[in-house]
């Protein structure tokens, strides 16, 4: 529970990318010298490695991400705390009990570790609407709301696009709009596990 | 009976279908819809809101991410039809973000707000 965050395990994060570009150069460097004229042995060590990394790319991350999300909310609930408010943002999953004051979150860049925290640790949550612009330019591409655990900055994002949006279009308003629900959460959290710390030194 | 009273009455929620003439205005009510953003769901029956609208007297009321409904009832002096406006938004700091609108001739529902 006083483990420090890590938004990225860089281990994971380098193997992501580099251990598929490995294999494949394995795979290739097999061919080369042992299946130069080609055939079946040739497919199996150039063009099913390729295939496989690309797969591993494009899916693998994503399938890693929501089975340890499913793990956190599993721990979450075991160690005895309510789902209050659960979000799925990109790249990042938030859990909250907002009335034993707990906060759970996973990371996509970490998914081995899901960290399970008093509330009391966030030092403050805040809303970004990602204005910017200005006359008919204003709007926004991204809503996210932040809070900063032990100091360290997390963004989920409510809401991200490639265009630019006015800021009363609804997809602007529905990101703003859950991005204050979780900030409210997350503060009515912060306040009940800071009263159960304080309850909990004067019974000591 | 003009060709555009009957367009306007048409368009026109305050407006008495049948008689074509405009409604009295009896109340204005805001009520909280128990629906939280993201999880917004259509009911266009009247027994739906008669039993999950919960009364609220001010718009500082409705928490965050949660929808509203505002009420108005109307009331045709010429035929006696009441007619209850329900109109579905989500409050998002300063502006109303609007979902749905639905019209309802249902007495039960006409008191239950006009008691509200």
């Amino acid at each position: 529970m006083n483990e420090k965050i890590t938004k990225i395990n860089l281990l994971y994060l380098l193997g992501y990318i580099f251990i598929p570009i490995i294999i494949c150069a394995l795979g290739y460097t097999i061919c080369y010298f042992c299946f130069h004229d080609g055939g079946s042995g040739a497919v199996w060590t150039t063009l099913v490695p390729t295939l496989l990394a690309f797969v591993w790319w494009i899916f693998g991350g994503s399938v890693i991400f929501k089975q340890n999300t499913k793990k956190l909310i599993q721990r979450f609930t075991n160690e005895g705390y309510t789902r209050n408010q659960t979000f799925y943002g990109r790249g990042k999953t938030v859990v909250l009990d907002v009335d034993k004051g707990m906060f759970g979150i996973v990371f996509f860049w970490n998914p081995f570790a899901t960290y399970i925290l008093p509330a009391s640790r966030i030092t403050k949550a805040w809303v970004d609407d990602g204005k910017m612009g200005s006359g008919f330019m204003e709007g926004s591409s991204r809503v996210s709301f932040l809070c900063t655990i032990d100091d360290i900055k997390v963004r989920v994002d409510t809401f991200t696009s490639n265009q630019r949006f006015r800021m009363d279009d609804k997809r602007i308003l529905t990101g703003i709009s859950k991005a204050d629900l979780m900030v409210n959460a997350i503060e009515e959290a912060k306040k009940n596990a800071e009263k159960s710390s304080k309850a909990n030194k004067k019974s000591k | 009976m003009s060709l555009f009273k009957k367009a306007k009455a048409w368009f026109r929620d305050d407006w008495c279908t049948e008689c074509v003439a405009p409604m009295e205005a009896r109340k204005k009510q805001l009520f909280l819809l128990p629906m939280t953003v993201g999880h917004y769901e259509t009911f266009d029956s009247a027994g739906y809101y008669l039993r999950n609208l919960i009364h609220i007297s001010k718009k500082s009321d409705i928490p965050a991410g949660t929808y509203a409904s505002r009420v108005y009832l109307y009331h045709c002096p010429s035929c006696d039809k009441n007619v209850a406006k329900v109109v579905n938004f989500l409050p998002v700091r300063d502006q109303e973000q609007i979902e749905e609108t639905f019209l309802f001739e249902d007495q039960d529902f006409f008191d239950f707000v006009s008691k509200g």
